[in-house]
């Protein structure tokens, strides 16, 4: 009786216990909380990564108030990582920029003005500076995170209309490498494959690539590969990934060049190649072959620090996969010598035939969302569809398509990003445009970067925090809409173009790149071509008449509704019949895009790393991604509680247990890492994850980039952020 | 420069940016999108409700686990929750030797244990363990925001809500599985690593007895019978965060509470056995001993989240020494009252306030074995039943003599739970390792002013003021001690 006396005071109902009902879902969601239950949905694809994910937005009076994957995209399946998850969450952060803001003495305070004098301001600096020092003194830095359209208008405003030479991507930091690898190897920038090649592979090689926390969706597409795959991570690190593989191939760092060389010799001295393929759909091997013949196996090993064992286990399984599928990421693209290596790997698909068929290819996973609109869009290292300044034919086509006069047309790329840089020392470089990317916290050797941004007559950022690290810097800040603020497409790692929607109300007198471009160009006067730029479709509408007969070519899509339910991969030439696959991969007839259509063999010397260590910096600092919770500076994915809560609070450097115990460093302590260009006090992670005499730490946190190494590929002009020398001090207490 | 024309376009602009369009333009396909079921984790939920003897069980393939932690993000949005709030938590494991090299990503949530200790050491009852199902639930109208979970549960699992004042935890989203769907981190793991399993009780508990721990680093099993089963965990491996050290919670509201409860009953027993010795009770000092005891309750009141259901407190005295800990504080109080009641009305016989007195003694010691019982019941080395019985009656023992004409002897008690803090702070005890070395680092300062106005209290002693509070003092740097000090069971964390 008494138990019957006290259950009549527990209350199993109640206002708190209301808010969190789910209600049963509609437009085939599952159940939902009450409070966010939408009245209709829409998609659109992820702005972080390149995996192009299509997230299913919840709408409430058209706007958006939550979001799940979309399970009915090929790319996701329903699923995505966390950053996804969290998508809307870093745009209600209280630091968004929500007016223009000047900054009229240096170090100074910002003071708002309204978009028409900041229009004003930005002219009157830009066209004054330019009088002074010619037009190439004022260079633009962009992004691989806008919308294809942004960045198209952006090369065409600042290149054809404002006459500045000189004008790079954020994309220099992640794909340059895989640009150039592919253009001189396949005669194209063509990533060739799709994502059903990670299910369709018996062998799948992730070479410098840590998939599951820089890509869980894609190693998601690994685990649904049916044939219970070898999975081999190349890698000096045991990453998340690598502790996946069933062979991890921990070498030394940079020695992958040499061991890429060495593999490719012993697969011919055992006479495992495809010589057939290589006859009919390649070109330079015999030369090719005779030059690996100097990386015998004693060379090879002793450079990549690997047993023997396993250095003939690799060989092998790669040499007798019926389907072999090479991956690479920025363990390859960001190093000194870079293209070749990306190119070594192109070689060993090209010598084996894995290349054209489900489950082969040697692919590039691209970093950023729209790295690969950047790549073909962005008017900086080529003019858009991946035409050539060089040729004659592509400036009067591209004059023609956007109606401009061909004089406006640059006969050579400008600068890269670091040429950039090094033209703000000499003094050739005065103003510079910042549009979505934090160089002051990303860019390779920080501190020589920040005095530098200290240097210039003029420093615009658009971005839409005003609280970046380069912000900090800035003379002139424009207030940009962010992802799901603005409309426009993104295209992914395997080449889909996919839709972005407007489906938030921009903070403040925030405005989408695309708008600032457009009044900064009518406020720049007598621009009279960029009307036909009316609006994002309206540009996706050139693109495509600018990518016909390019390999790129897309002209089949209509328009933005036809990609709205799935995106769709280039190629996709009109005329089509609408009928076509989701999944398609490049190079199926052995025809590559080189003018005698074979891929080429591509090869050089390896040579050292700039920086090795020495007795005063007996380290090698290799950095990478943290955690799958963290995007490249943090910017947007720092303003989210709940991807805080998943991520590591401060920053740190794992070092191995025996350095450790050399060194007396515990775990959970403070230590000073130092290289020949600057030091930061992080916390330390004793691990065996990390070899002897390497320590590793995240990008993530702003104090890794004091340490790295100003050094580049000299193809790819990529910087080599995975290898420099440190040295690392306990920290005493003070 | 900036002519009309651009000023037009400037004010179309920022008006296009206020437009939302992408329901207009795009609804036709999505309208007529057929509906896609979130259907194809039917194979990661159970095909049919637990039976007698069964109950749901997360079960975790580590190695399916690509340590993506979609699974915490998915909880925080498919179920509702405030901006920082999820019910999955995150941890890594790393080789605990140099030679092995491990990472395993351990994702966590509530372990709806066959004997949870949240359930039994709720004073309201705001827990249930479903009967159909093994969930454990928690009644959140019910919950007075007490937090006494948080210390109950060796897992980290309840979460203490400020903007609510409540505790929130898991539901293993059972609304979601009654209806065919899989829970929140089931439905977003992209490796299919979560799954629902249907488990026999028994074989947790047969399990649990031979002193297996989830994961390294995790109490043992026994303490609270968890029915997460983590699969493929590599051996030889220790949680990244296991040598961080972090000073715990100060429960400041509690840290006052247990020093002037246990002060107020030494003051209250003191006054009455020195009005049996000396004949006649001392009016005033048995209301200093009730005005102390009683801004101790208050501030046990203050730290709840919903105080006005605090009366609901009695509702769990069946398992709950924190419910017992209330009822006998509560008649304790009553008591107090009582007795000083009497003491003011003249005509009442001593002999007759000397026997209703003699329950001050079996009362107050009663109430304050409870606050031993509520801390030790956690099961945490640091809060034993020998130390905290050594720490609280050391402590109404000390504050009653002061106040009593034997105030010298006082001595004897407060050396006593000094020597305790000493021994622990000399690294006496090997297990208590993490709070010996907050108590020399991170928290020095308050050992420092613990021990230092411990040695005034008794260097003073022959002045009583001025001794008892130099004791508060020192006691209440002792109880912070005792919450900060102490180290949280907790699963690996980032």
């Amino acid at each position: 009786m008494l138990s019957n006396i006290e259950e009549r005071f527990r209350s199993h109902q109640g206002p708190l216990t209301e808010s969190l009902v789910r209600s049963p879902g509609k437009f085939g969601l599952g159940q939902v909380p009450v409070n966010v239950s939408p009245d209709a949905t829409t998609s659109s694809v992820c702005g972080y990564c390149s995996t192009g994910c299509s997230l299913k937005i919840h709408l409430k009076d058209g706007q958006a108030v939550n979001l799940t994957p979309d399970p009915g995209y090929p790319v996701n399946r329903g699923m995505a990582c966390p950053k996804g998850w969290e998508a809307l969450t870093p745009l209600a952060a209280t630091d968004r920029a929500l007016q223009p803001q000047i900054r009229e003495t240096r170090g100074g305070d910002l003071k708002p003005l309204d978009w028409t004098g900041a229009a004003q301001h930005f002219c009157e600096r830009i066209q004054s500076i330019q009088e002074a020092h010619g037009k190439d003194s004022v260079a633009f830095l962009s992004t691989g995170q806008i919308c294809t359209e942004e960045m198209a208008l952006l090369g065409a405003l600042a290149k054809f209309g404002m006459g500045m030479t000189h004008g790079d991507g954020n994309t220099r930091q992640c794909m340059a490498t895989a640009v150039r690898a592919y253009k001189e190897s396949f005669g194209f920038d063509a990533p060739p494959y799709t994502y059903a090649d990670f299910e369709e592979s018996d062998v799948i090689v992730l070479i410098g690539s840590n998939l599951c926390v820089a890509h869980p969706i894609m190693w998601q597409r690994v685990l649904n590969n049916p044939n219970s795959p070898e999975i081999i991570v190349v890698d000096p690190r045991m990453t998340e990934t690598a502790m996946q593989a069933t062979q991890h191939v921990p070498l030394r760092p940079k020695s992958d060049l040499a061991l890429f060389y060495g593999i490719a010799n012993r697969l011919i001295q055992k006479g495992m190649i495809d010589q057939d393929y290589i006859d009919r759909h390649t070109s330079k091997f015999e030369a090719f072959a005779a030059f690996v013949g100097q990386f015998d196996l004693e060379k090879t090993l002793e450079v990549s620090g690997l047993p023997a064992d396993d250095f003939e286990r690799l060989v092998d399984k790669i040499g007798m996969g019926q389907r072999v599928s090479f991956w690479w990421t920025m363990g390859v693209n960001q190093g000194h010598e870079a293209t070749r290596t990306a190119q070594a790997i192109i070689n060993l698909a090209l010598m084996t035939g894995n290349m054209g068929r489900p489950g082969t290819g040697a692919n590039s996973i691209t970093g950023q969302c729209n790295a690969m609109g950047s790549r073909l869009f962005s008017n900086t290292t080529c003019l858009p569809a991946g035409r050539a300044y060089s040729n004659e034919a592509d400036r009067q086509y591209v004059a023609e398509t956007l109606g401009i006069d061909e004089s406006c047309i640059q006969t050579e790329p400008g600068w890269a990003y670091d040429q950039i840089i090094d033209g703000i020392e000499s003094g050739k470089i005065k103003a510079l445009w910042v549009i979505a990317t934090n160089g002051a916290h990303s860019w390779i050797d920080q501190n020589r970067f920040r005095r530098l941004m200290g240097k210039l007559d003029f420093l615009v950022v658009q971005d839409i925090y005003s609280s970046t690290d380069t912000a900090e810097y800035a003379d002139l800040i424009l207030p940009a809409a962010g992802w799901g603020e603005k409309e426009g497409t993104f295209i992914n790692s395997e080449r889909r173009i996919g839709l972005n929607k407007k489906v938030r109300y921009a903070p403040g007198e925030a405005l989408s790149d695309y708008s600032i471009f457009r009044l900064l160009g009518a406020a720049w006067g007598g621009l009279d071509w960029l009307e036909r730029w009316h609006s994002p479709e309206a540009a996706f509408q050139m693109l495509k008449k600018l990518s016909i007969g390019q390999p790129c070519d897309f002209s089949g899509i209509t328009d933005y509704s036809m990609i709205d339910e799935s995106g769709i991969q280039w190629p996709f030439p009109s005329p089509n019949d609408g009928d076509f696959d989701q999944e398609r991969r490049l190079f199926e007839d052995g025809a590559f895009y080189t003018s005698d259509q074979r891929a080429k063999f591509v090869w050089d010397l390896p040579v050292p790393p700039p920086e090795t260590v020495s007795a005063r910096f007996p380290l090698e600092l290799i950095t990478g991604r943290g955690s799958s919770g963290q995007w490249h500076t943090q910017t947007r994915t720092g303003k989210s509680e709940i991807l805080n809560k998943i991520n590591p609070k401060t920053n740190y450097v794992e070092v191995n247990p025996a350095d450790a115990l050399e060194m007396d460093l515990q775990s959970e302590e403070l230590v000073e890492v130092m290289s020949r260009r600057g030091k930061c006090v992080v916390r330390c992670v004793v691990t065996p994850n990390v070899s002897r005499g390497q320590v590793f730490m995240p990008m993530h946190f702003v104090e890794t980039n004091r340490l790295t190494l100003g050094a580049f590929d000299p193809h790819s002009r990529q910087p080599s952020y995975k290898h420099c020398a440190v040295r690392i001090r306990k920290q005493v207490e003070k | 420069m900036i002519n009309e024309s651009v000023r037009t376009l400037i004010d179309e602009l920022l008006e296009d940016q206020q437009q939302l369009t992408a329901v207009e333009r795009f609804s036709k396909f999505h309208d007529e999108a057929p509906a896609v079921t979130p259907g194809t984790y039917r194979d990661l939920i159970p095909l049919g409700a637990p039976k007698e003897g069964e109950q749901y069980a997360f079960e975790v393939d580590l190695d399916a686990c690509s340590g993506c932690k979609a699974c915490v993000v998915a909880c925080h949005s498919l179920n509702g929750l405030d901006e920082s709030e999820s019910w999955r938590d995150i941890g890594t494991l790393i080789g605990e030797k140099a030679e092995a090299q491990v990472h395993q990503t351990v994702t966590t949530a509530c372990h709806h244990c066959a004997d949870p200790a949240c359930l039994n050491g709720c004073p309201t009852r705001a827990y249930e363990k479903d009967k159909d199902t093994g969930v454990v639930r928690h009644l959140d109208d019910q919950c007075i925001g007490c937090r006494y979970c948080e210390l109950k549960c060796p897992y980290g699992v309840p979460k203490y809500n400020e903007r609510l004042g409540i505790v929130r935890k898991c539901d293993m989203c059972h609304g979601r599985i009654a209806q065919g769907e899989a829970p929140a981190c089931v439905q977003a793991c992209p490796n299919e690593a979560i799954k629902i399993r249907v488990v026999k009780t028994a074989a947790l508990h047969e399990v649990s007895r031979i002193g297996v721990s989830l994961v390294p680093g995790a109490v043992s099993n026994g303490i609270t019978v968890p029915s997460t089963n983590y699969l493929n965990l590599s051996k030889n491996s220790k949680a990244i965060d296991s040598e961080s050290i972090e000073p715990a919670h100060s429960h400041l509201p509690l840290v006052w509470m247990l020093v002037f409860t246990q002060a107020g009953v030494g003051v209250m027993i003191f006054s009455w056995l020195a009005g049996l010795t000396q004949s006649s009770f001392s009016l005033s000092t048995a209301i200093v001993g009730g005005l102390l005891f009683f801004s101790g309750l208050v501030g046990s009141v203050l730290h709840l989240g919903q105080p006005l259901k605090a009366w609901k407190a009695f509702l769990g005295w069946r398992t709950s020494w924190l419910s017992r800990e209330i009822i006998c504080f509560g008649a304790f109080g009553g008591l107090s009252f009582v007795f000083i009641f009497l003491l003011m009305l003249k005509p009442v016989p001593p002999h007759f306030i000397g026997a209703i007195g003699a329950l001050l003694p079996v009362l107050g010691s009663l109430a304050v074995w409870t606050s031993v019982r509520v801390y030790s019941d956690t099961r945490r080395p640091f809060w034993s039943v020998g130390k905290n019985s050594l720490r609280f009656g050391c402590a109404m023992l000390a504050f009653g003599l002061i106040a009593s004409p034997w105030s010298g002897l006082a001595a004897i008690p407060i050396t006593a739970a000094l020597l305790l803090d000493l021994a622990i702070a000399k690294g006496a005890f090997p297990e208590l390792d993490t709070s010996t070395r907050l108590m020399n680092g991170q928290l020095r300062v308050g050992y420092l002013v613990r021990v230092l106005t411990a040695v005034f209290a008794m260097v003073a002693l022959g002045f009583p003021v001025v001794s008892f509070v130099s004791l508060l003092v020192s006691e209440l740097a002792a109880r912070y001690l005792f919450f900060r000090a102490v180290e949280e069971p907790s699963m690996p964390g980032v």
